[in-house]
């Protein structure tokens, strides 16, 4: 980790940014929590895209990350809603897409999101999205 | 002398009873000679005539053909022969009392009297010239079995009287396998567009499964890469360096395994037509740079020399850099993975309007009767069978459907046991 890195995860930790996560697989969002509480977020876990959409309209997060493959509402439309809500019309969002094809890229980004990261990520990539999303945020 | 007595210049002379009788002999002989001439001619020719009567009666008889002659008025039939009596079930005794009509089947008789009635009904002709229908052509035994036939027929008179001679070809066991080869031909046909239609739907099935499964697949890799980094980079706690040395080996197994998820991925898409490309300016020399870099280790490995011959000024080419690099890079760690000893050189040269890549190794090449197969997916020669070089069969299938849809054109030279050349021919600007 480089030295600005570390800085940025002592301002998060600091702060405790609170940051949503959502993927229906558990494993995949074990890993999203563990790089982002590692890196000093508190990070609140959603299984599904209504319970996304709940959890950032009730505990408005700094910056949410979903997984675009999920049962009832997916990503995409997590993200519209979000959207359409003046209290999370601005949230930053990253869309974890499952495919690295453009038509992916294009929806996730039509849909509304600010970034798109597609499986498999590097977890550190995740992180210096996020932290990235949150300082042009700030 | 009186006048009585006096000769009469008009009177007959006299002859005497001898010289007329001998006269009237003259006469005679003749007439008998003329008439023994007359009888000698009539001879000859009724002569004639029997033999020619005896020779149509032999070749009528003979016939191996059914032969029948009838009177053209009352369609009644005047002669048959053995051959259609016999196959026909009749003796010609019963032959000779029935008319045509009734060597038909009963649903055919109407027909056939009209088409006596509207058909010309002289002259040669073969049965179905005349257009009329199938049913025309169907005869019936006297045991009630129907035949198909095919009748020649023609005009001929019989003592004064009008009649036809036809000559009847069964033709009931060649209609049978015709039709049977018609039937099998249908089905045949049937077969091949159901089996058609069964390879579309599996070829669907496959791209579907190719998609799915790639994408399936990138869930788990996310998880094992993205915990194996965490663990790797020391988060947790320190590792042993065994530990560190085998995580390494699961780190580079599933990044290969990644490689082939994607590789099925792109080739699924370019089957589909679907392979997008993102055009700019690609620095070729800086690519091929790039990708000899990459491939280092790998040749280092096996101590193989891996060189790049930068000799020639080129302009940069329009193209999409990571799918060319894809390219390349598959190219150039096929021709490691085919070499035990040597080197693998790679020479970037310049020719009007086009780039070209060559990559030229001393591996153990490939039979020439496998050469047109080495850009057909999942294709592995025999050589890496062989020698148990690793792959899937997708690295230079990959390859090809990156240059296609530059619009550029590889091709391949090997000999076995000596090595592959490959030669990648770019143009300068995309097509289209």
């Amino acid at each position: 980790m480089t030295a600005a890195a570390t800085a940025m995860e002592a301002v998060a930790q600091e702060q405790g940014l609170l940051v949503l996560a959502a993927d229906d697989d558990e494993i995949v969002l074990g890993l999203v929590v563990y790089r982002l509480e590692h890196s000093g977020y508190r990070v609140i876990a959603a299984h599904d895209g209504e319970e996304a959409l709940t959890l950032a309209l009730a505990r408005r997060p700094a910056l949410a990350v979903l997984d675009v493959m999920m049962p009832g509402l997916n990503g995409y439309e997590v993200t519209r809603l979000l959207r359409s809500y003046d209290a999370t019309r601005a949230l930053p969002i990253i869309l974890l897409t499952a495919r690295a094809e453009d038509a992916d890229s294009e929806r996730a980004l039509d849909a509304g999101a600010d970034e798109y990261l597609a499986k498999p990520f590097s977890p550190e990539q995740l992180r210096s999205r996020v932290e990235a999303l949150l300082a042009r945020a700030a | 002398m009186s006048a009585e007595e006096q000769p009469q210049p008009w009177a007959t002379p006299a002859i005497s009873d001898r010289d007329r009788l001998q006269v009237v002999n003259h006469r005679l002989t003749a007439k008998i000679g003329k008439l023994e001439k007359l009888n000698a001619r009539f001879e000859q020719k009724h002569h004639a005539l029997r033999a020619s009567e005896r020779q149509f009666r032999l070749l009528f008889e003979q016939n191996p053909q059914p032969m029948l002659v009838y009177e053209q008025a009352t369609l009644q039939i005047v002669a048959a022969n053995y051959v259609l009596a016999e196959s026909y079930g009749y003796t010609k005794q019963e032959l000779l009392s029935m008319r045509i009509t009734d060597l038909v089947p009963a649903e055919d008789v109407e027909l056939l009297t009209t088409f006596f009635l509207t058909a010309a009904h002289t002259g040669p002709w073969i049965g179905v010239s005349d257009g009329f229908a199938d049913r025309t052509r169907r005869h019936q035994h006297k045991d009630g079995t129907v035949i198909d036939v095919e009748v020649a027929g023609d005009s001929l008179t019989v003592a004064g009287v009008s009649c036809r001679v036809w000559a009847v070809t069964d033709v009931t066991e060649r209609n049978r396998a015709e039709a049977e080869r018609m039937a099998m031909a249908e089905q045949l046909a049937v077969e091949l567009m159901g089996q058609n239609e069964r390879l579309r739907a599996v070829d669907e099935l496959k791209d579907q499964f190719v998609s799915v499964v790639s994408h399936e697949l990138r869930t788990p890799l996310t998880a094992i890469r993205g915990y194996l980094e965490i663990v790797l980079g020391g988060e947790p706690g320190p590792l042993t360096p065994e530990q560190q040395r085998c995580l390494e080996i699961v780190d580079a197994s599933c990044k290969q395994l990644l490689r082939v998820v994607s590789d099925l991925l792109l080739i699924g898409k370019s089957e589909a037509g679907q392979l997008a490309l993102e055009i700019a300016e690609v620095d070729l020399r800086a690519l091929l740079a790039e990708c000899v870099v990459a491939a280092k280790p790998s040749a280092d490995a096996k101590l193989i020399e891996l060189r790049l011959a930068d000799e020639s000024a080129i302009e940069p080419i329009a193209g999409d850099y990571g799918r060319l690099s894809q390219a390349v890079a598959n190219i150039i760690s096929n021709a490691i993975k085919f070499t035990e000893v040597g080197h693998v050189d790679v020479r970037l040269l310049a020719e009007p309007e086009r780039a070209v890549v060559e990559i030229a190794d001393t591996g153990v090449g490939v039979p020439a009767t496998e050469v047109d197969h080495l850009f057909v997916p999942f294709f592995r020669a025999s050589t890496a069978t062989r020698e148990a070089i690793p792959g899937a069969g997708l690295g230079l299938s990959i390859a090809k459907e990156i240059i296609d849809a530059h619009g550029g054109r590889i091709s391949l030279e090997t000999q076995e046991g000596s090595g592959t050349s490959i030669r990648v021919e770019l143009p300068m600007a995309v097509a289209g």
